[in-house]
């Protein structure tokens, strides 16, 4: 079994060297990508993308989740008061909620730790209507009680949904370990009851603040040039001028363990990880949460089936630092939870030459898939935008560009090292008991 | 990477205007008794093959439930060098799946052009060998049982399987994957002979999408000698003709809420009622959903609209989230748009509105790469042109009000009814 598949590693490890460039890429700009200033101050990021006749449109904005007073934080003020400006009808005009549902696309509002991101797919011939809708209403917000309503149920409907995931709960509980203060030691979303109590006043002065022009990144991906963007307008006189700071997280040294009830039973493991910029040891970290963790392909996924545990585990590339996080669910936990720790363990020394070239092969493939349509290219240039990295984006200049290279520039040792690094240090545990004891079988 | 959450948002789960540049358009190229469609665009780092087999589970018999899933999911776990074929796959940058249809079974390569003609090679032996070992076939039988076990939760899936079996007469009324019980009884001579019997080269069809290369059109041709010569003959499913009193299927499954299934019958793609049906499709899946500000998930809405049009005759399925809606409030309230829309054909303004919305919708929900293959071989299979953009984008355009109330009336008028209940509730 191992020589055989040591065989089909050393064919994949060939293969690689088709996939990836052997030696670092002579600097040089992208064909399919355009960057320049928007004329409020913001920047644009356009990717064009044949795969089909579609646009992907997408605001992302540098904002604390819970908002800009770090004293009095409000978790979830970033998500309500995005998805409040869309479902807002402008002075003129239409909500642009009801904009792209009778264009036939579809809208989504995300928020995490440092950002907020409103995120659009149109037919391509749809595009530049909208990229003129999207700036009109966040440029120059404006907030109805009835779109903050339609908000608030919307929030309050996917809060209500996420208490029964039990992945989030534990996410959310091993952040709050792991970092001191700041939005990634709050929820990511307010409980229902309290989603209704965040004050139109608040939310009106988040949204000025956070989605002013000079603070966007407008990312236009698809079958689209950059004449879409003559439609953009450039936003309200008097807006405050500069992108607002990466935040910095700060960590807490020696997090204590958590222990909390749930819908179940559950487990989760946290560490902070290397910054955006420490480009070579975050790609490290994604290659091994890869390699053990991916849905379906994870080399624990069979290994934990047995236990009826549901394994997840990624790397999350904030501005500084990321986060490595684990989260076990259902099942017999104890018994996922030794087979991740072993696996764990395991990781702090090199793989073997093959078993190592079979899984990079399998990454850089993964990560090419994961960047495929037009929303993932979208959701991909605005997430390592506002983290302060684009040039590091995956797909940025192809297999030549910053994250690709960065994939074959590592080797066994160097993984096993970035592994050890981060992962020996004390990191945030979370325990769940379930609430019930049928939710506990 | 990036929380991959966000990727999950709405954006996953396919007109160019002014400032669109065309998109590639569909070529086809002579394989020889294989037909073979490439959509080619070189923004793309990927590039996906497909092929189509004449080997769904239309040829099933009555006591091979289960057998066509069973042999394509036996060739994926079929081991080289004590490897699954699958994990070979995966070992060298790429991925291999298949799905199984009423008609077909379609297995899918994605991977880079320069890799492809490796992995379909690999593809293409274990294929043609038809020689599948007993532990593939029981391997095959794990990961089909827990297949088959996570749609029994899904209350959609349930539904909708239901509906399907009321509808289709004979095998292809079946469960597409079998159920535990059927695949215990199948063996791997079985899974041999039924890929010996179907799997011909005569009228399989290969697509691909993405970076369309030579070395992608040599993978294509790998796949498609793969299979011997023959034509497998085409058929037809035979349907049930609808009552005028609906039938009412009742079950009950480990879900936290009721959901209803409606099934009805639907123009098959290439008939002049596709464009009208595609309109109704858009204009039921939003008659019933709350204001909201963003596209809301599948458990948020209160209906939602499938329709079926890669199997001929094709159906539709209409299902109420009894979360969102009560379900007899439910039932009334789309029996009545139903006799509405057939009463009087929509006016323009109105007629306007879902036909932008329905260009939209169909523009957007297939952008993969492995879902514009199948679209592109959806199409060839059905005798119609694989520019499918532009076809459905065409009837769409050409669709009247008068159209729209005529299919309506046609094929919404009569229906089954599916209930999927929680086991606590009464019935």
């Amino acid at each position: 079994m191992r020589g055989s598949f040591l065989k089909a590693a050393l064919c994949a490890a060939f293969a690689l060297s088709a996939v990836l460039p052997a030696v670092a890429a002579p600097a040089g700009p992208d064909p399919l990508l355009t960057t320049g200033s928007l004329a409020g101050g913001g920047t644009y990021v356009i990717r064009r993308s044949d795969v089909a006749p579609v646009a992907a449109i997408a605001l992302w904005y540098r904002a604390p989740a819970s908002g800009f007073e770090a004293h009095t934080p409000v978790p979830g003020i970033g998500r309500l008061a995005a998805a409040a400006v869309a479902a807002s009808a402008p002075i003129t005009g239409t909500p642009l909620s009801r904009l792209i549902s009778l264009a036939g696309g579809r809208l989504a509002v995300s928020s995490y730790p440092n950002s907020v991101a409103i995120s659009v797919l149109v037919p391509a011939d749809r595009a530049a209507d909208v990229i003129r809708a999207m700036t009109v209403s966040y440029f120059a917000p404006v907030l109805t009680d009835a779109g903050l309503k339609i908000a608030r149920q919307d929030i309050a409907e996917d809060a209500f949904f996420r208490s029964f995931n039990a992945d989030d709960a534990i996410g959310d509980a091993l952040t709050a370990a792991l970092f001191s203060d700041g939005p990634a030691h709050q929820p990511a979303i307010a409980k229902p009851v309290d989603i209704g109590k965040i004050s139109m006043e608040r939310v009106r002065a988040f949204a000025e603040r956070a989605f002013r022009p000079a603070n966007a990144v407008l990312v236009v991906t698809g079958a689209v040039d950059a004449s879409v963007l003559e439609k953009a307008v450039p936003g309200r006189t008097g807006a405050a001028a500069g992108v607002e700071p990466p935040l910095v997280a700060k960590t807490v040294a020696v997090p204590s363990p958590v222990a909390t009830s749930g819908s179940e039973n559950g487990a989760g493991f946290a560490w902070s990880g290397p910054a955006i910029t420490d480009e070579r040891e975050a790609t490290a970290l994604d290659f091994i949460t890869d390699y053990l963790f991916r849905a379906d392909t994870g080399r624990l996924q069979s290994v934990v089936a047995p236990t009826k545990s549901s394994l997840n585990g990624k790397y999350v590339t904030y501005h500084d630092p990321g986060v490595l996080i684990i989260t076990i669910s259902g099942g017999d936990v104890p018994a996922a939870r030794k087979i991740v720790a072993d696996a764990l363990l395991a990781a702090r020394a090199p793989m073997d030459a093959a078993t190592f070239a079979a899984a990079r092969s399998a990454f850089a493939y993964h990560i090419l898939s994961d960047i495929q349509t037009p929303g993932e290219l979208a959701d991909t240039f605005g997430w390592y935008t506002v983290e302060g990295d684009p040039e590091y984006a995956p797909g940025a200049r192809g297999l030549a560009g910053k994250y690709f290279m960065a994939v074959q520039s590592l080797t066994p040792e160097f993984v096993a090292q970035t592994v050890g690094k981060f992962l020996g240090k004390p990191g945030a545990t979370v325990e769940v008991v379930a609430k019930t004891p049928e939710a506990a079988k | 990477m990036i929380a991959r959450s966000m990727l999950a948002l709405g954006l996953m789960c396919a007109l160019a205007g002014s400032a669109s540049a065309a998109s590639g358009a569909t070529t086809a190229i002579d394989l020889g008794p294989v037909k073979f469609y490439a959509q080619a665009d070189d923004s793309s780092l990927l590039a996906g093959v497909q092929m189509f087999v004449r080997a769904g589970i239309d040829r099933q018999t009555a006591t091979q439930n289960g057998l066509a899933a069973l042999s394509a999911e036996s060739i994926v776990q079929t081991p080289l060098n004590g490897v699954p074929l699958r994990e070979v796959i995966a070992a060298h940058g790429g991925s291999l799946g298949y799905v199984v249809g009423v008609q077909d079974v379609r297995f899918y390569i994605e991977a880079s052009p320069e890799e492809l003609p490796v992995l379909a090679r690999l593809v293409a032996g274990v294929m043609g060998a038809h020689d599948t070992p007993a532990a593939a076939v029981n391997a095959a039988r794990r990961a089909l049982s827990a297949r088959i076990g996570d749609e029994e939760r899904n209350p959609i899936s349930v539904g909708l399987a239901m509906v399907r079996q009321s509808y289709y007469t004979g095998s292809a009324g079946a469960p597409l994957l079998g159920s535990a019980a059927s695949l215990a009884n199948l063996t791997a001579g079985d899974v041999n002979a039924f890929v010996t019997a179907h799997y011909r080269r005569g009228n399989a069809i290969v697509t691909a999408a993405g970076r369309v290369t030579d070395d992608v059109r040599t993978a294509a041709k790998t796949l498609a000698a793969a299979l011997p010569e023959g034509m497998e003959p085409l058929s037809v499913p035979t349907v049930r003709a609808f009552p005028a009193t609906p039938k009412r299927i009742v079950t009950q499954r480990d879900i936290g809420v009721p959901y209803v299934v409606l099934g009805f019958a639907a123009p098959a793609l290439g008939d002049r009622d596709f464009g009208a049906m595609l309109v109704l499709r858009s204009l039921l899946s939003s008659a019933f959903d709350r204001a909201s500000a963003v596209t809301l998930p599948a458990y948020s809405r209160a209906v939602g609209v499938i329709y079926n049009y890669d199997t001929n005759p094709a159906s539709l399925a209409l299902y109420i989230n009894g979360a969102q809606l009560d379900p007899t409030i439910g039932l009334r309230s789309v029996d009545t748009t139903l006799h509405a829309i057939a009463a009087t054909p929509l006016q323009a303004q109105l007629l306007q509105r879902y036909k932008a919305s329905a260009r939209g919708e169909w523009s957007t929900e297939s952008v993969s790469l492995a879902d514009r293959a199948w679209l592109i071989g959806t199409f060839a299979e059905h005798g119609i042109s694989p520019d499918y953009a532009q076809t459905a984008l065409g009837a769409i355009d050409a669709a009247t009000g008068t159209d729209v109330q005529r299919v309506a009336k046609a094929y919404l008028q009569r229906f089954t009814v599916a209930l999927v209940l929680p086991r606590s509730a009464k019935t």
